[in-house]
């Protein structure tokens, strides 16, 4: 069955693998993966470039320290070299400090102002210096709390070395910060002192230049209040802030997904591209199969490329088996092989007839098979011709029915045959009874006239004798004819004639004879049983519808041939009998009477031999029945025959 | 008196009509012919005499065929009197076993070769003789029976039965004088003269069909 609306019959030969059908996803998963690795690996690259980068400010910042604890110890050492350079302290009181060389060196490097207590905190001396300091180095480096100072105490000692008061340098830290060289630092940094309440005490964040990145702060081991704040100007860049980076990434997945999106589409459409291909090639095949036809493509060298399920069937063998067989075929009768074998040779030669030809085939299991092939030439799609189509017909069924009519009606043309001889004796002995009647009576009559008379030639008596003995040798003859003839239907049998009436009909002679009239029957049921000779009764049945058919030929209109069957009893005795009756509705019977209509060699058909009424009303009268003719009640003719019922045909068997 | 037996014959082929005349004339019956149903029928009708002879009928004739003159036959009462014998052609088998049916003597197929028609004829004649004179007897019984009046007849029947004078007087409720002059009459009038030939006579009018029933009849 097919429906129109949803064409899907066919199962899909096998689901696709998953793997194929999510094919697509591939290139997007890639480039997500693709696009999450770079990014794993930028952030790692990054984290170990921050942990390096802070390495470095970590060592800068220690190097900076290690810088200004050096300088703080390189103090220390001065002021203890002045330390130990004082003179005793009673001494001491007179000296003038600020004269001293060491003295003015450290005013000079660093020192704002340097005091010596004794040993019970008196001043001894003290120096202090007046001019402001020369800037060395770190002309940026701003100091913003210059008030911060920071001492440097060193133990002076007496003669015996023990501690006898000590020394005291301040100086300012904006000063050590200044006389140190950080030029290697401020490229870098911004380098920044903070105090202990976070104030700032010096810082080079000056030029301009904006300090980026994470600010390190480490407090100073130099100076217990002050911690070192390292900025670094550049920080190491993340991945994140690169636009491009970003961008190319972003790319990267937009294009992956793309790519997915689009080979989903294209999958899609070579999917269902391949639905369609596998649908068609399904519903081909199902034609192909289901075709009442026997396909065949054979290549030019008589090679069978494809057989269809058709063929398969008609000749019983599977399509494994035939395919790429070469002639002769196996479905071949061994008897005609030769005559099939130069048949396909012409065949290849592009010599087929193209209204087919008949053949026989052998089925698998033996039965023969008659087909009709109709050759056709294969014809790739560049045009050129490559081998040979095979339509094949199995024809069996038809050419059964053809013989089996045939048959029939052979049987009908002999039985036809020999009612006419039947009916030429019989016709003739009925005209010859007439006269051969006349002739006995009255050679029979004159015989006894002339034995009267007195003194008659005895020549005239011998001859008179011999008329009536030869006339009634004749009336022996044609009484024997007439015997015969009736004694010709032998083949009887029960039957219901209505049983008769249809297969009359159902006749394709009757079909084709009366394609042009309506056919009506009105059949009684329940009928009595006759005991026929079917073919007899279905000669007089198809004689009389013939004729009416031909009748109606020459009508215009309507054209009914009503058949009907009826119980009747007969007019002298009462008797139950069969009534049968063929009735047209044509021209009508034009006074005419039955004897007129079934006397030999009458007839109105150009053509005709004029026997075939006679031969009905013979058949009838052979089965005691009555053969009568009329007018019908609305104009045409009106055929009935009478048979005795099965009872009353025994009963008169029996006479 | 002893009538003239006639031969009729009915057949519509000229030479078959003309040719049996003549035989049967050779053979020196007295022949009515005629060609059809109708004629033979009006010839019959014109006779005021009883009908004398058989009938020979061809079966196959038109207007009218042999089984339907015979039926009209049959209808003027000719039936119990002439024979009838019908001259049949092939195919008429069916028609000529329903016409025996219905009383034909017998049935002979063209042509006659075997001589059977005149013996038929013959045979025929001879059952005519008899068969006239049985209508004859019983065409007198009727009238000699019709000519009972009503109580005789009873008288009669009851004498037949063997019944005595008293008895019957008893059953008629009347005396046995009476009884006796009916009975007397009776024996007078059917010319018989026993009560045992009474009963025989009446045996026969059963037999021939005529109505001897007296209880329809008024019994005042």
């Amino acid at each position: 069955m097919l429906h129109a609306a949803t064409p899907q019959p066919f199962q899909r030969r096998a689901q696709d693998a998953l793997w194929r059908r999510i094919l697509w996803v591939f290139p997007g998963i890639l480039a997500v993966i693709f696009v999450l690795l770079v990014v794993v690996w930028a952030e790692f690259n990054q984290k170990n470039e921050r942990t390096a980068f802070e390495q470095t400010l970590l060592a800068d910042a220690a190097s900076v320290e290690a810088q200004l604890v050096g300088r703080q110890d390189m103090e220390r050492a001065k002021l203890r070299e002045v330390a130990r350079k004082l003179p005793d302290a009673t001494a001491g009181s007179s000296l003038n400090l600020a004269a001293m060389p060491d003295v003015v060196a450290g005013m000079d490097r660093l020192w704002n102002w340097l005091v010596w207590l004794d040993g019970n905190n008196r001043v001894v001396a003290r120096a202090e210096r007046k001019k402001p300091m020369e800037i060395l180095a770190s002309d940026d480096l701003h100091v913003q709390a210059d008030g911060l100072a920071h001492h440097l105490v060193e133990p002076v000692l007496d003669a015996a070395g023990n501690p006898a008061g000590q020394l005291l340098a301040r100086y300012a830290i904006g000063d050590l910060l200044r006389s140190t060289d950080l030029a290697w630092l401020n490229r870098r940094y911004e380098v920044s002192f903070v105090s202990e309440l976070g104030e700032i005490i010096a810082t080079t964040a000056v030029s301009g230049k904006e300090p980026r990145g994470v600010m390190h702060e480490m407090p100073l081991t130099a100076f217990k209040d002050a911690s070192l704040r390292l900025t670094p100007y550049e920080a190491p860049v993340s991945w994140r802030e690169s636009s491009s980076t970003v961008l190319l990434l972003l790319g990267m997945l937009l294009l992956g997904l793309g790519a997915s999106h689009w080979l989903r589409k294209e999958m899609r459409q070579v999917s269902r591209a391949v639905t369609e291909a596998q649908t068609e090639a399904a519903w081909r095949q199902s034609m192909e199969d289901s075709a009442l036809v026997g396909l065949r493509a054979r290549d030019a060298q008589g090679r069978i490329l494809y057989v269809n399920k058709t063929l398969c069937e008609m000749v019983g063998f599977a399509r494994e088996d035939l395919v790429g067989l070469m002639p002769p075929l196996p479905f071949w009768p061994t008897d005609t092989l030769e005559a099939l074998l130069a048949r396909n040779t012409n065949t290849l030669a592009g010599d087929a007839p193209s209204a087919g030809f008949e053949t026989r085939w052998r089925h698998r299991d033996g039965h023969y098979l008659d087909v009709v092939i109709f050759e056709s030439r294969l014809v790739n799609s560049e045009g050129v011709h490559i081998g040979w189509m095979g339509s094949i017909i199995d024809i069996s069924e038809r050419k059964r029915l053809e013989e089996r009519d045939r048959q029939h009606t052979d049987t009908l043309a002999q039985h036809a045959r020999l009612n006419d001889m039947g009916l030429l004796a019989s016709e003739l002995a009925h005209e010859l009874n007439q006269p051969l009647t006349t002739i006995v009576s009255y050679s029979a009559g004159l015989e006894i006239a002339m034995k009267r008379q007195p003194a008659l030639d005895a020549d005239l008596i011998v001859a008179v004798e011999e008329v009536n003995r030869h006339a009634r040798k004749a009336g022996d003859i044609v009484n024997w004819i007439r015997k015969q003839t009736s004694r010709s239907a032998v083949d009887r049998k029960n039957r219901d004639i209505n049983d008769i009436v249809s297969e009359v009909l159902g006749s394709r002679m009757v079909q084709r004879q009366c394609a042009h009239v309506r056919l009506v029957t009105s059949l009684a049921s329940g009928l009595p049983w006759v005991t026929v000779d079917t073919i007899g009764i279905e000669q007089v049945m198809t004689n009389l519808i013939r004729n009416a058919a031909d009748v109606l030929k020459m009508k215009t209109g309507e054209k009914t041939i009503t058949l009907s069957t009826q119980l009747h009893r007969r007019r002298p005795d009462g008797e139950e009998e069969i009534l049968v009756g063929v009735v047209d509705n044509g021209a009508g019977l034009q006074g005419r009477t039955i004897d007129v209509l079934c006397s030999a060699f009458y007839s109105t058909k150009q053509g005709g031999m004029g026997l075939g009424l006679g031969i009905c009303r013979s058949i009838i009268e052979a089965h005691h029945g009555t053969f009568t003719a009329e007018e019908a009640p609305g104009g045409g003719a009106a055929f009935f025959f009478t048979l005795p019922t099965s009872a009353l045909a025994l009963q008169a068997g029996a006479l | 008196m002893r009538d003239t037996q006639t031969i009729f014959l009915c057949d519509d082929d000229a030479g078959v009509r003309n040719s049996l005349s003549f035989l049967c004339r050779q053979h020196g019956f007295e022949v009515s012919a005629h060609s059809s149903g109708p004629e033979l029928l009006s010839a019959i009708d014109a006779m005021a005499s009883p009908v004398r002879g058989v009938f020979v009928l061809d079966v196959t004739m038109e207007p009218m065929s042999g089984p339907q003159v015979h039926e009209q036959l049959r209808a003027r009462g000719l039936g119990k009197r002439n024979p009838v014998i019908f001259l049949s052609a092939h195919g008429d088998v069916p028609i000529v076993v329903a016409a025996l049916t219905k009383g034909a003597l017998n049935f002979v197929e063209k042509p006659h070769t075997d001589g059977t028609l005149l013996p038929l004829i013959r045979q025929a004649l001879a059952l005519e003789e008899v068969w006239q004179s049985q209508a004859r007897r019983a065409e007198l019984l009727q009238s000699l029976w019709g000519s009972l009046s009503l109580q005789q007849k009873r008288v009669a029947l009851l004498v037949a039965e063997g019944k005595l004078n008293k008895v019957i007087a008893s059953l008629l409720d009347v005396s046995e004088r009476t009884v006796e002059v009916h009975r007397s009459k009776v024996f007078e009038k059917m010319g018989v003269d026993s009560a045992a030939a009474l009963a025989t006579t009446i045996a026969d009018l059963r037999a021939c069909g005529i109505s001897i029933a007296v209880d329809g009849e008024s019994m005042n």
